[in-house]
């Protein structure tokens, strides 16, 4: 999900309504001639058509334009919108005329899945798609296109026109200016109102169908006039530039050369985004890969990815996990451990001025130890720097010694040992049972440190197939992951199906007796909800410590088929025996242990799985409050 | 006509304090129609103030802003830094900037103001100065500051301790004062006193001075003539019980006057409150046994009965330093005999007072004042009450001084310059931002430090097609100094926007800055605060905030610098340069060299940047940090040329630049240069206790103490 997204999904309705009462001077005078505008472009299209319009609210928040539109006789006005708490106040307390309020304003993902199979005809936007980075604006529009009827009109009251689409904030998670002209709506008849409101753009977008596009200039100036697409970015440049009249001559040589030089840098950068991004999501290596989109803050507290599967247990109170925000698996395990979540950025060490505002932070939260979860450069400078700020520091290694044939697990292993040997941190701990012996040291804790089931609630939309089922793989395509030999023992599972995998170059190695399917880069909810469409999910690893993958899929009420882990807790547990592999590189034994698993009764697996999952739990906490030192 | 304001947080009968007598009295001086185009915007968190005001002063407009007026984000949309972030620079910094919001929205109101007249203290008008330089607002009206008096000048003459927090509240006095419209210097040896104090321009100063003393009201009868002393006349103190009004000369000297003559029978009184009380019973301390009942300590005297009681008394005025000292006039013209210290220049020669005629001087010793007292008591002289100066008022010709940005005669080219490593999706920030600029850039040069990362070559290779945009490859990893550098060389821009991949800019940075910048002949540079608005909420984060060209605060720590980002002339960036060889300190290093050389900032008091993480915190210690910043500098102890890093090891954050500006300092040194090795220590340490505080008490133990716990966080060692 993006920030912007998060931002208003967190969002209250009612404070954003009170705050937009207490606007004045110019937003509150360009907020009513938007109305006025609004309202007289519906009357006009009522009229046209000669009937009362349908007309939808795309991102109709606290009901600023419900509470006015509602009121007409000739408009039937819907509402959509993704965030319920900004919706909230609206739903409480609706117009008389949208009763009852569950048919005329939804919440759901997108405005096609809340009114699916109906068609408006008029789609209207009033700053919403500012709110969205391009690729979801546009993503946006063609959603909203899929609602509209055959002559109907979708009115976008956003941005001022603009010659390229670029972010243009942070502010409210993000917001950006889009070049609705060129980059947004390029197939689209757009009418184009820049003197309707000040300070902002209205573009009225109609299907061109067949014929050449066509742009229509309804300023304040002169009469409509049809105009080309370069005119357009011309005289947008040249109201950006504060520009008075229309440019000419030079000045308007000037300001094309000026456009085509943002269009093909704001092209460069779009595409260079994309494929970092895509870079980003699908190039893991290992724990230590990079598993999003950049973020530009070096840290954040209690990020919503952290906090939202935690099992809340009072002990770690003065407690702070941290971890790096880009190592997606350690990450993952964190989010369901208790105490306050700090991410720190992996790529470079943190400034002193960030390690200021952390010990602040953590003061004030009254934090006074920290698990430090991986090790990098950063984590190594971020544990000198907490240990000067008298915090006490608990390291746990997740990995296995067998990693060591990477030099950089060489090098992070040996300074946490480092970090341990000059007293810098109180204790470390190596996940992987038996590693802890190189230590050598007396403070060294014995017992091992487990993950716990993520605390979230994800509901099976059927119940599990025994015969035909699907078997899913969320694992990269590593050695250590064991890939090849997942798919290939579903491939040859009597009971199994389909095959899903995730990783996009997962191969299934010769002939295919499913249906094999690969599916996109998904994160860690994703995957959840994933595995709760499967019947088993496949996790059978060569090298692991204790997978979060296992975690996840009891979390989505799937059993998960694994390697030998030589857990020291719970081993003997009917879920284990059922579910776990001796020998991993055997295709023939994943196989056998696929439809063992296949073949146990729906409700008692369900029973050896929440009982398995719950004790799990209990152990992880009680034991992270051990080694933390926590009463 | 437009508006005259007062903009302050004192104002009698409000408060307590000269700055406020002296707006209390302008507004009492003022006629119906004089008062009905004034307006005052006062800071007070007492919200019985504005009922009471206008009461107090009918016919005025009363603004009264309170901290909870602060906005961190404007209806223009731009964002400010969170009220507890000024505790990195000054708490004052923060009212600078409430003061600032204020004064847009009476602008917005009242239409044109014409005159707005700042204090001094607190550096009051620091953020509406900027505003102004930058074209936002009070485009037409003359920002004014009267030299009441600073926190940094008071600090050369009091008893105490500094921290960070007084270094930038230095910084801001000094910038407020230099970056105002007019100056208004109450009398002509004060003003002079705090050019040279601060070391400004003296052409510039002359320019821009204006002197004009306050109005002096009486609370009670105006006198036809000085008491002449007899042996009973009262001896009496009126100033406030604190160090640098030297109530300990005055008890000294009264004491060395009463045992030489046994014959006065004179009371010795002080009509003065005391604010701190240790001091207060230190002073006490001084009055030996025989004579405690010689001396009365009175207070809470009403405005008349205070008159009366001055009256027919002499008065001693023995402070170390004063802008005008309001109660030697009140005193004279009650009838009072007033005895005055004459090294302070507001007693010195080209001011009111004459020696003989209306007032008795002394050198400043309790010793001279005995003798001023014998003078006055012994020798019967005659003196006249003091004349009252009578200046133009500065805002009578403020329309005449308005100074409006001039646009640029032609449209400047402009530049970036992005020093980049590595890290392709910082780049892409920064580019995005810079493609959003309302102001278009003419050129950007992207000076690549041999990054290898897929992305960034595939980035790289791109924009190599883009018009406008030159990418220059290093070829070998570079220390950010020396991208930069590179960077510059390449530039052929009027102005460059300078930079590290991973900055972002509000969309107005350049234009604003260019605009600024051509209308402000003696900046070359603009910049703003940095942070950032949360992802996930609705606050600010990782602010860093900058006084601009903060030649004490700087000093101290690169935080405390201006930041990563500079809109530049190209000329000035290039003649101050880059270090070749440092990282994200080089930074520091060109700020501090650039404040060396005199070169002035515009600093936005808004967040318009989104500076690239400092990386370079957590990688060394702290005291290499600041001795590779500081040691191609050259430092100067008098015509000695000392290491930067001798003085950094003495006193770790505040070794001394050389600069034009503290020139006239070392000028002063000179002279102790021949003396005896021991009484130039003496002399040396007088001297910096009274000139550069900062420097001297750099070497104590609270700065050794504040060095320690902050390393503790952010070195190694």
């Amino acid at each position: 999900m993006s920030s912007s997204r998060d931002y208003w999904l967190s969002r209250s309705g009612r404070e954003f309504e009170a705050k937009h009462r207490m606007r004045d001077g110019a937003d509150a005078e360009a907020d009513r001639l938007q109305e006025q505008w609004l309202a007289a472009f519906l009357r006009e299209r009522v009229r046209e058509l000669g009937r009362a319009v349908r007309v939808l609210d795309v991102g109709c928040g606290f009901g600023r334009h419900a509470r006015l539109l509602s009121t007409t006789s000739d408009i039937e006005y819907f509402g959509h919108d993704i965030s319920t708490s900004m919706t909230e106040a609206l739903m409480a307390n609706p117009p008389a005329t949208l009763a009852p309020i569950g048919e005329r304003v939804r919440v759901d993902e997108a405005p096609s899945m809340a009114f699916a199979g109906q068609r408006f005809d008029v789609v209207f936007t009033v700053a919403v798609l500012t709110h969205n980075a391009p690729a979801a604006a546009r993503s946006l529009l063609d959603d909203m296109a899929t609602l509209l009827a055959a002559d109907g009109r979708i009115v976008l009251i956003e941005n001022p026109l603009s010659a390229h689409s670029f972010r243009e904030s942070g502010r409210y998670g993000g917001t950006w200016r889009h070049d609705v002209v060129g980059q947004l709506a390029p197939e689209w008849n757009i009418e184009l109102h820049p003197d309707a409101v000040p300070s902002r753009g209205v573009y009225v977008l109609s299907r061109a169908h067949d014929a050449p596009r066509r742009l229509l200039w309804n300023g304040a100036d002169q009469a409509p006039r049809e105009m080309r697409a370069e005119e357009v970015v011309a005289r947008a440049l040249h109201a950006r530039a504060s520009g008075a009249g229309e440019p000419s001559g030079d000045a308007l040589r000037q300001l094309l050369e000026e456009g085509s030089f943002l269009h093909q840098l704001s092209s460069v950068l779009r595409d260079a985004r994309a494929e970092l991004a895509s870079t980003n999501a699908s190039a893991a290596p290992s724990d230590h890969a990079s598993s999003s989109a950049p973020d530009h803050a070096s840290f954040v507290f209690d990020a919503p990815i952290d906090s939202r599967f935690v099992n809340d247990d009072p002990r770690f109170g003065p407690l702070a996990q941290v971890f790096h925000k880009e190592w997606f698996g350690i990450r993952a395990a964190c989010g369901s451990l208790p105490g306050t979540k700090l991410a720190i950025t992996a790529n470079k060490p943190l400034s002193a001025d960030d390690l200021e505002e952390i010990v602040d932070t953590c003061r004030a939260k009254g934090i006074d130890r920290m698990l430090l979860h991986g090790m990098s450069d950063s984590m190594y400078a971020f544990a000198e720097a907490m240990h000067r700020a008298d915090i006490a520091l608990y390291i746990v290694w997740h990995g296995a010694a067998a990693m060591w044939v990477h030099e950089a697990e060489r090098k992070y292993f040996e300074l946490s040992a480092g970090l341990l040997a000059s007293g810098v941190v109180q204790r470390l701990h190596p996940i992987r049972r038996g590693t802890d012996i190189v230590l050598g040291h007396a403070n060294a804790y014995r017992k091992q440190l487990l993950n716990a089931v993520p605390n979230v609630r994800i509901e099976r939309a059927a119940p599990r197939r025994s015969e035909s089922a699907i078997a899913f793989s969320p694992s990269w395509n590593l050695l250590h992951k064991n890939l090849a030999t997942n798919l290939a023992a579903a491939n040859v599972a009597n009971r199994v199906g389909t095959i899903w995998a995730m990783a996009s170059d997962a191969v299934l190695v010769g002939e295919h007796h499913k249906k094999f399917e690969r599916l996109r880069p998904q994160k860690q909810l994703e995957i959840m909800q994933t595995m709760a469409q499967a019947d088993v999910v496949l996790n059978v690893s060569i090298v692991d410590c204790h997978p979060m993958v296992d975690m996840e899929a009891l979390a989505a009420g799937t059993p998960c088929v694994r390697g030998r882990l030589f857990l020291d807790a719970l081993e003997d547990h009917p879920y284990v025996r059922l579910t776990e592999v001796e020998n991993m590189l055997s295709v023939e034994d994943v196989a056998h242990a696929i439809d063992r698993v296949l073949a146990v009764p729906q409700a008692e697996m369900d029973a050896h799985m929440r009982d398995y999952g719950s004790a799990m739990t209990r152990i992880a906490l009680d034991r992270y409050a051990e080694f933390a030192e926590l009463r | 006509m437009g508006f005259r304001v007062f903009a302050t947080q004192e104002l009698h009968p409000f408060t307590a304090g000269g700055i406020g007598r002296v707006i209390g009295n302008f507004l009492a001086d003022s006629s119906p129609e004089e008062l009905a185009r004034t307006a005052v915007v006062l800071w007070s968190n007492d919200t019985t103030v504005k009922g009471r005001m206008a009461s107090v002063y009918p016919g005025l407009k009363c603004v009264v802003v309170s901290d909870r007026d602060y906005e961190t984000e404007t209806a223009d949309g731009r964002m400010y830094p969170p009220a507890n972030a000024y505790e990195r620079t000054h708490l004052l910094h923060g009212r600078s900037v409430l003061m600032m919001q204020a004064l847009l929205r009476l602008e917005r109101e009242l239409g044109v103001i014409d005159y707005i007249e700042f204090p001094d203290w607190g550096g009051m008008a620091f953020a509406s100065c900027q505003e102004k330089k930058l074209g936002r607002g009070l485009r037409h009206a003359t920002l004014a500051v009267r030299l009441h008096t600073t926190d940094g000048l008071l600090a050369s003459f009091e008893q105490r301790g500094t921290d960070d927090a007084s270094l930038a509240l230095f910084d801001m006095e000094r910038k407020a004062i230099a970056d105002c419209d007019l100056i208004v210097g109450q009398l002509r040896p004060v003003a002079e006193f705090v050019r040279q104090f601060y070391g400004f321009d003296r052409a510039e100063w002359d320019a821009k001075v204006r002197i004009h003393a306050p109005v002096v009201q009486l609370d009670g009868k105006l006198a036809q003539g000085a008491v002449r002393p007899s042996l009973d006349t009262p001896i009496t103190f009126t100033s406030k019980i604190q160090h640098c009004k030297r109530p300990d000369v005055f008890v000294r000297g009264c004491v060395e006057f009463l045992l030489k003559h046994p014959e006065v029978t004179a009371p010795v009184q002080f009509i003065a409150h005391a604010f701190d009380g240790d001091y207060y019973e230190r002073v006490k301390a001084l009055i030996p046994a025989d004579l405690t009942d010689r001396f009365a300590f009175i207070s809470g005297l009403s405005g008349v009965d205070r008159t009366a009681a001055i009256a027919n008394t002499v008065c001693v005025f023995p402070t170390s330093y004063e802008s005008f000292c309001l109660a030697a006039y009140e005193a004279s013209l009650a009838g009072a005999f007033p005895v005055v210290n004459a090294s302070t220049p507001a007693f010195s020669a080209d001011t009111p007072w004459r020696h003989g005629v209306n007032c008795l001087g002394f050198d400043g010793s309790a010793r001279d004042l005995c003798r001023g007292l014998e003078a006055a008591f012994l020798r019967g002289l005659a003196i006249e009450p003091v004349v009252l100066p009578a200046d133009v008022p500065p805002w009578a010709t403020a329309s005449t001084l308005r100074a409006d940005p001039q646009g640029a005669p032609h449209r400047p080219r402009v530049a970036a310059v992005i020093a980049h490593a590595d890290d392709a999706g910082a780049l892409i920030s920064s580019l995005e931002a810079l493609s959003a600029q309302v102001h278009a850039l003419d050129e950007i040069v992207v000076v690549d430090g041999a990054s290898e990362g897929p992305a960034s070559v595939a980035l790289l290779d791109r924009l190599e097609s883009v018009p406008r945009i030159r990418v220059c490859r290093t070829g070998v990893a570079s220390p950010t100094g020396s991208l930069l550098a590179r960077g510059l060389d390449e530039v052929t821009a009027d102005l460059v926007l300078l930079l590290e991949s991973g900055t972002v800019i509000a969309r107005e940075f350049v234009g604003e800055g260019v605009r600024a910048l051509a209308g402000q002949v003696g900046f070359d540079f603009t910049t703003s605060h940095s942070g950032a608005w949360s992802s996930d909420s609705d606050t600010v984060q990782r602010t860093r905030l900058t006084v601009g060209e903060a030649c004490a605060f700087a000093l101290r720590d690169a935080a405390h610098a201006p930041p990563a980002c500079v809109l530049a002339r190209s000329d000035a960036a290039r003649a101050v340069g880059f270090s070749d060889e440092l990282g994200m300190d080089a930074w520091w290093n060109f700020h501090l060299r650039a404040i060396a050389a005199g070169r002035r900032y515009l600093v936005s008091s808004s967040i318009d940047i989104d500076a690239a993480p400092d990386r370079s915190g957590s990688g060394m210690p702290r005291q290499v940090r600041q001795h590779n910043v500081l040691r191609s500098l050259k430092a100067h102890l008098g015509d000695a040329l000392v290491p930067p890093y001798a003085l950094c090891s003495a006193a770790p954050h505040v070794p001394v630049l050389a600069s034009e500006n503290l020139q006239p300092l070392f000028d002063e040194l000179e002279g102790y240069r021949r003396m005896e090795l021991v009484v130039a220590a003496t002399r040396l340490t007088q001297f910096l206790q009274y000139r550069a505080p900062w420097l001297l008490r750099a070497m104590t133990g609270t700065l050794r103490r504040s060095w320690r716990s902050y390393k503790k966080l952010r070195g190694r060692s």
